[in-house]
């Protein structure tokens, strides 16, 4: 499956800029189409019953056909039948990376754009320098942003058009909406720690394709001043205390830190946890 | 010439002779046609040109569709040689456009049996035609309404059905 960032670089080369929009409404079916796209009348024909099924074409023909249609609809017909899936699957019909994909998110660094293997989660944002000074991911509509002292941000985004090339920074994101909720951690702190909830651990790939909703975790993890970890889900509003734990990839990247407080806010899943041994001081 | 003996009429057009043939449907209907028309259909072409008896069987065209076939054909093959800066070009080319519309003004049941002749009789063009006609009334349609369409069984299990909505994961939203 193509990571988000994969999916991106494969639309841009695809499409000229104007069309490169974000969960495009274009690409919703509109339900008068069908209605437009009724079998033509027959020509001479005076009868208003219902037009008899027509003859099964055989597979060159089909391909005929098929070879005309966008990819979407390509992808739409090999859906229909078992034939059809063949007569597209044999001649290699369908150019899957040219298939307009809705953006389930973009996760950026502002110090380093990253992208790979593990590009599109967030436990991938590690593998980035400087990654716990600023970090942003767009998800489903929204710029989030968590910055190094103590505050996380969203942003409301209804068109991004990101125009970068590879390990550069965005050089524009243009904010044709935008909404800026900037909350200090210790209100969050007040008002939220007296909810207890429980994280899902079997539903936390933020990642994941369909069958989720829409609502999917956003996890920032922020920077403790608290001598503990708070993890905050952004798309419930709620915080859960993870203790006295202390991030595993500090250690790694410098041993100064060792065993100190984390310094700065990072992202965050809940699989993580193995990530986060705790403090010894 | 060995074509001779399926061009069994001659006739004035135009004030000049043209050689015809005559072609035979599935289902017996005799069609006298211009050679030039005809054999914008290459598997006719060959036949000509293979020779035989009393006209050129089709054994996979009814009456109707070649009718339809044939219409094309006339039409087509009347157009003169193009001389591209011309006006008169021009407008055979609209004129062209035009009837090229009109004749796909058919149910879908006949587009497919028009694909199937012409992908059969080698006709280029109409094969072309009506191909992205079919093409244009799948376009924005889901599985769903393209199955009502040709009235095509769902034969997928429900594990290919799910195969087939992680490949398409985030196509169709």
């Amino acid at each position: 499956e193509p990571t988000s960032l994969a999916v991106l670089s494969s639309l841009r080369q695809a499409l000229p800029p104007d069309e490169f929009h974000l969960a495009s409404p274009n690409l919703a079916l509109s339900p008068s189409r069908s209605a437009i796209l009724s079998p033509a009348i027959a020509r001479g024909g005076d009868s208003m019953d219902p037009l008899p099924p027509p003859p099964p074409l055989p597979d060159d023909a089909l391909a005929g056909v098929l070879r005309r249609l966008a990819p979407r609809d390509l992808a739409a017909s090999r859906c229909v039948c078992r034939a059809w899936r063949r007569v597209v699957d044999d001649r290699r019909l369908l150019r899957a990376d040219l298939l307009p994909r809705s953006l389930g998110g973009i996760f950026l660094n502002l110090h380093d754009l990253w992208e790979g293997e593990a590009a599109g989660t967030l436990p991938g944002m590690v593998g980035s320098a400087r990654f716990f000074y600023h970090q942003g991911c767009y998800w489903r509509g929204s710029l989030n942003i968590c910055c190094s002292d103590c505050f996380v941000m969203s942003i409301t985004v209804v068109l991004v058009i990101l125009s970068f090339t590879k390990y550069e920074l965005p050089v524009s994101v243009s904010l044709l909406q935008n909404i800026t909720v900037r909350q200090q951690v210790s209100t969050i702190v007040e008002e939220k720690m007296g909810e207890k909830f429980e994280w899902d651990s079997d539903n936390d790939n933020v990642l994941e394709h369909g069958g989720r909703s829409k609502d999917s975790y956003i996890v920032v993890f922020l920077s403790d001043k608290f001598d503990r970890v708070l993890a905050y889900n952004w798309s419930s509003s709620k915080l859960q205390d993870l203790g006295q734990l202390f991030p595993k990839f500090y250690i790694e990247r410098d041993l100064l830190f060792q065993h100190r407080l984390a310094s700065a806010s990072f992202p965050y899943t809940p699989c993580w946890l193995g990530e986060l041994p705790e403090k010894q001081n | 010439m060995a074509a001779a003996d399926s061009c069994d009429g001659i006739s004035t057009s135009g004030g000049g002779w043209e050689k015809t043939v005559t072609l035979v449907s599935s289902d017996d209907a005799r069609f006298e046609v211009r050679e030039a028309a005809a054999s914008l259909s290459q598997t006719v072409r060959r036949m000509i040109r293979a020779g035989g008896d009393g006209g050129i069987p089709l054994p996979k065209v009814d009456a109707r569709t070649l009718s339809t076939v044939l219409e094309y054909c006339n039409k087509h093959a009347a157009v003169p040689a193009p001389a591209p800066e011309s006006s008169s070009a021009e407008a055979a080319a609209v004129d062209l456009e035009w009837f090229d519309k009109e004749l796909m003004h058919v149910d879908l049941a006949t587009l497919c049996s028009l694909i199937r002749a012409a992908d059969y009789l080698e006709v280029a063009g109409l094969l072309d035609l009506t191909c992205k006609t079919v093409a244009d009334m799948i376009k924005s349609k889901t599985a769903e309404e393209i199955r009502q369409m040709f009235g095509i069984q769902n034969d997928f299990t429900p594990e290919e059905e799910e195969q087939l909505s992680r490949e398409n994961a985030g196509v169709f939203e």
